[in-house]
């Protein structure tokens, strides 16, 4: 997945007026050189670490929207919690600009089931079998944010 | 002299190398709705599969009942426009009275108040109409689909697609943003004024007559996709066109899109020597990504080979 914020790796942009990183365990290694390169004590910059259910973390939810507009946004982490954070993000106002975000590790996929509308879960295949159906589906990169799910075609 | 055929939606011009555009004209006389024949027998199958597989047929997201509610009233209020012998909308203040002949059915109810309909609005419109009903909500410059009943869908899942907006749900169509086409389309239906309604067509191929080529079906009206053959071609391969419909509500700002649905098989089609040349000019033309997406790369080879067969013999089944 890349564009809207989310990156094959992060960058360092400097000159912001303050740095937020949040990361887990898998994605500190990535967040690290963000870290190391922009903390030279003169801006102010922030490291978290959150857990497995970022959506439940009210606090981090107030926390985020509380941040003024020109705070720059890093997030790095295993992809499933790294999905959520991100949607959370956005939907606190953080644009596309503001923010990085880097999934690590192997990628899950969820695919609809174009007969049986059974979410998958998938790795990288191209072709699935549907766990509910047992259709063979052909997965496409036709996505649908409020399924968060890619389209999954019944092959014939 | 064949009914069907005289009153199809044959959509290729004279000079018809396929190709995306922005084909929409304005629609004269302003109707959302037709009533064709086949009314009965086609509200009869929306209705068994609105009983049967609800889930898939219609889906609304919460905040459309002002559009719903508009979408109704505009559909029923053309419907008795259009066919004032069969269907009756009487109106005082908020009261309405529906009387469908056809179905031998009488509705009361008061509009905007969801709790006199057995249904949503949009839900109950559409059962009195053979087109499929869509509603695109407008929001900061976006067209999202926010509520349909769709229980003829050209192989789309409404399921899958509510919640998009027009840029997403067209996404998979190969060249569709060719030169900008697809923002094109977009600006001119964010543009859409009430009062000046659009009708464009849009065509694919089914094989089989079934209206209902949802992709939750396909694994059965897909695979007859296989048994064409030169012979049979003419009665199994279908010309499916969508009139679709479209207009702006004044009150939601919402689009409607009503989409009325009709099969010709190719073997009727070909009477007519005209149809029969373009039809197989255009389907000459397209580009293997284009058949693959449409669904026809499958039967193309013995359809093009039906139309040949016929071309050499002017027209006249061998
Ligand atoms: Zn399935």
């Amino acid at each position: 997945m890349t564009g809207r914020g989310w990156t094959e790796s992060l960058t360092v942009v400097p000159g912001r007026r303050k740095y937020i990183l949040l990361t887990d365990s898998e994605g500190y290694g990535e967040i690290q050189p963000v870290w190391e390169s922009l903390n030279d004590g003169e801006v102010p910059i922030e490291l978290r670490f959150f857990q497995d259910s970022p959506h439940l973390d009210k606090g981090l939810e107030d926390w985020l929207s509380a941040q003024k507009m020109g705070t720059c946004l890093y997030i790095a982490g295993k992809w499933e919690r790294v999905k959520p954070l991100f949607r959370l993000a956005e939907r606190v106002g953080f644009t596309e600009e503001e923010m990085q975000v880097k999934g690590v590790g192997p990628r899950e996929k969820r695919v609809f089931c174009a007969r049986c509308h059974t979410i998958n879960r998938a790795g990288e295949d191209a072709e699935i079998p549907c766990r509910e159906c047992g259709e063979k589906l052909e997965v496409s990169s036709h996505y649908s944010r409020l399924h968060d799910a890619c389209y999954g075609f019944v092959i014939i | 002299m064949d009914p069907l055929v005289d009153r199809f939606p044959f959509p290729f011009g004279e000079k018809a190398p396929h190709r995306y555009s922005n084909n929409s004209v304005p629609l004269d006389p302003p109707l959302s709705v037709e009533v064709t024949p086949t009314y009965r027998e086609e509200v009869e199958l929306k209705r068994r599969l609105l009983r049967e597989v609800h889930s898939r047929c219609y889906r609304s997201l919460p905040g459309t009942e002002e559009a719903q509610w508009e979408a109704a009233q505009l559909v029923l209020d053309h419907l008795a426009g259009h066919a004032p012998e069969r269907f009756r909308l009487k109106q005082e203040e908020d009261r309405r009275i529906f009387v469908n002949r056809v179905m031998e059915e009488r509705r009361e109810f008061t509009f905007r108040d969801a709790s006199t309909l057995p249904c949503e609005p949009l839900d109950f419109a559409g059962r009195h109409v053979q087109e499929d009903l869509i509603l695109m909500a407008q929001k900061d410059g976006e067209l999202i689909l926010e509520a349909g009943q769709l229980c003829f869908p050209a192989n789309w899942s409404l399921a899958f697609k509510l919640g998009m907006t027009f840029r997403e749900i067209h996404e998979p169509i190969p060249g569709f943003n060719e030169g900008g086409l697809s923002d094109q389309i977009e600006r001119f239906l964010l543009r859409m004024e009430a009062g000046r309604p659009w009708v464009r067509r849009n065509w694919s191929l089914t094989v089989g007559r079934h209206l209902d080529t949802s992709p939750e079906t396909i694994h059965r009206w897909g695979r007859q996709k296989k048994e064409v053959t030169p012979e049979n071609a003419g009665s199994l391969v279908h010309l499916r066109v969508e009139v679709q419909k479209l207009f702006r509500l004044p009150r939601s700002h919402a689009v409607l899109f009503t989409i009325h649905t009709h099969l010709l098989p190719l073997e009727k089609l070909a009477r007519r020597l005209e149809w029969l040349e373009r039809f197989h000019r255009v389907v000459t033309t397209l580009s293997d990504e284009i058949l693959k997406y449409k669904g026809i790369l499958e039967f193309h080879e013995p359809m093009v080979r039906y139309l040949e067969g016929l071309r050499a013999g002017g027209g006249r089944k061998a």
